[in-house]
């Protein structure tokens, strides 16, 4: 294995790729390369930053930190269509092969701390039979974090003069064992994959990339980059894995959350959710991060999404409060609409009727939250008091108690 | 080896663990504010490759173990501190010798010891829960959890252990009469515990317990 090689790779990804070939013709800003792997960008800051640092186990932890490091790497765009809405930009950054390991929640959030980074995806691999098990989690940085590198990751809606807030990624998220053959462990490490070729053709001998490299077109398993040390560009070649692992899934689709880019979160999130192999806990958060996706991209499909998560047992605490603010945010937006001015002799839009069945949807998936908030939760106040505003008070049946099963809220 | 000669050792690295865990408390706070200790032992096997495997193992449980109380501590819990405290004992405890070391203390203690060789020579892994105080709606305070870990059981054995812990936290989040933290927590036991199956393991009455606790508090 070429360790010397990926390590020269791992010293930093600027993760500025572009959205199809047209992305690359779009302004953009430039990013400084870190002066070493694990210290965070200087200049301009990226708006997302996810760290992923060597897994513990020598040289098999730096190639899995490779491998994830580039999945979620590979899967960001710049910009969405239609053109002038902007994802800002996101860096994905590794440790250096001598740096050290993170094997623990604590040191996860040390690492988040100290680079400010909103996520890191860490864990541990053993070598087994002819394959790599790989225990993967991903950390979510705390409020102190998100306060200093504000992102989209908060999801605020406006009703008159009150605002309600709902932070939906949070903790730290264990993924069910991935299975790794030791082809693709080692295909990462091969040169080919580190070198910086001319054109699209294997193989190549173009210099290695070191440094670290901003990416400005994913394209299939080709990705055109410019090397950070001396602004050369070229093409180099990530070939993909047999199947894609759902912690590199999950990870992408928190990215993209995080940039605001919730038709691509939306994507991962239920390609997750729809994955037996993620487990029950994952695929559960992966629901609800799903519908707030499609919610927040303002995406119709909500309702049928929570129709079929109910139908999947994969209903949650945060898939319902995730339906209510969409609920809430719909009803809003139908009240509005059926309150403008009728011009001629056009018949009002039949909203209200509408937009009262957005309310009554809102309450019901409120009513199941209520074993699970406690009185004083601002998100749960929020929600009443928006309500009582609009003389839906909160029903006697929200204040007493529910007797549900656990698993089904 | 008698009762005594047994129980020595254990009560003593109790005691030192507890010591270096266990700060003064004011007796006003001290119901709310005493921490939560989960212990993780593993039982020392006779020749090195098996403790190093078996130490592996036990590290990917504290892992999980570490992480489910950190999830609850930060969402659920704010004013209880949680300790996750590992240790390898020569011996497993016995049933009398766990009630004497809980008497009077909430935690969770789990011991692991390495198994028969399973079908195919695959590694077994027991791993023995006691719940004492926190056991909740379960029948007995006990749980013993026995699977290969060299293949796809070894998902169900840490599963199975992450369940039994966010198990005891709710039953002690209802103790402290946070009710919504208790059923938030029994409601992520219950979702991992849909993922495995917990009849195949002999663990029914985990499930019957999780059913009942929710349909009583939730």
């Amino acid at each position: 294995m070429n360790l010397r090689a990926l390590a020269a790779l791992a010293a930093t990804l600027i993760a500025w790729p572009t959205f199809g070939s047209a992305g690359e013709a779009m302004p953009r800003k430039t990013l400084r390369s870190p002066s070493t792997a694990v210290v965070a960008t200087t200049g301009d800051e990226p708006n997302v930053l996810v760290a992923v640092p060597n897994l513990p186990e020598g040289e098999l932890g730096v190639q899995i930190a490779a491998l994830f490091n580039l999945q979620v790497w590979r899967t960001l765009r710049r910009a969405p269509t239609p053109p002038g809405v902007s994802f800002g930009s996101a860096t994905a950054i590794w440790s250096h092969p001598e740096d050290p390991t993170v094997s623990t929640a604590q040191a996860a959030d040390d690492v988040a701390e100290r680079l400010a980074a909103q996520m890191v995806l860490w864990g541990v691999a053993h070598r087994y039979g002819d394959g790599v098990v790989v225990d993967m989690n991903l950390t979510i940085a705390d409020e102190a974090v998100r306060r200093r590198r504000p992102s989209a990751a908060e999801w605020s809606i406006q009703i008159e003069d009150r605002r309600l807030s709902l932070m939906l990624p949070e903790g730290v998220y264990s993924f069910a064992p991935v299975v790794l053959s030791q082809r693709s462990v080692q295909t990462y490490s091969s040169p080919s994959a580190l070198q910086l070729c001319q054109a699209r053709r294997l193989p190549c001998r173009g210099p290695r990339v070191e440094g670290g490299m901003e990416a400005k077109l994913h394209d299939g398993p080709w990705s055109r980059v410019k090397l950070k040390r001396n602004d050369q560009i070229g093409w180099i070649y990530v070939p993909p894995l047999e199947n894609r692992p759902d912690p590199a899934d999950f990870t992408s689709g928190m990215v993209c959350y995080y940039r605001g880019d919730f038709i691509r979160a939306a994507e991962f999130f239920e390609r997750v959710a729809a994955s037996p192999a993620s487990g029950e806990l994952i695929r559960s958060e992966a629901a609800a991060l799903h519908v707030a996706a499609l919610a927040r991209s303002a995406g119709d499909d909500v309702p049928n999404a929570l129709l079929r998560y109910r139908g999947q047992n994969l209903e949650s605490l945060k898939l319902h409060q995730a339906a209510v603010m969409y609920y809430l945010a719909r009803w809003r937006a139908l009240a509005l609409e059926a309150a403008r001015p009728v011009i001629g002799d056009q018949p009002p839009p039949p909203a209200g009727l509408l937009s009262d069945e957005a309310l009554g949807a809102a309450a019901h998936h409120f009513r199941a939250t209520a074993a699970y908030l406690d009185r004083d939760d601002p998100w749960r106040k929020g929600v009443e008091r928006i309500m009582r505003s609009q003389n839906f008070a909160p029903p006697l049946w929200f204040r007493l108690p529910q007797r549900n099963s656990a698993s089904s809220p | 080896m008698s009762l005594n000669a047994r129980l020595k050792p254990a009560l003593i690295a109790f005691g030192v663990l507890l010591a270096m865990s266990i700060q003064p408390q004011a007796p006003a706070q001290a119901q709310a504010s005493t921490p939560l200790s989960v212990f993780l032992a593993h039982v020392r096997p006779v020749d090195e490759a098996s403790r190093s495997g078996l130490k592996t193992w036990t590290d990917v449980f504290a892992r999980d173990i570490d992480i489910a109380v950190r999830n609850a501590s930060t969402t659920s819990f704010a004013t209880t501190r949680f300790e996750l405290i590992r240790s390898e004992v020569s011996q497993p405890p016995t049933l009398p010798e766990l009630r004497v070391m809980q008497h009077g203390t909430r935690s969770i203690y789990v011991a692991n010891s390495l198994g028969a060789a399973g079908v195919n020579g695959a590694t077994r892994v027991s791993s023995m829960v006691y719940l004492g105080d926190l056991k909740g709606d379960l029948q007995e305070p006990y749980i013993q959890i026995d699977q290969s870990v060299r293949t796809a059981d070894y998902t169900a054995q840490k599963d199975a252990l992450t369940v039994l812990t966010l198990y005891a936290l709710a039953n002690e989040a209802h103790r402290l009469g946070r009710t919504p933290a208790s059923c938030r927590l029994l409601q992520r036991a219950s979702t991992v515990a849909r993922g495995i199956d917990l009849q195949r393991m002999r663990l029914n009455a985990v499930n019957e317990a999780l059913a009942k606790s929710g349909r009583l508090r939730c």
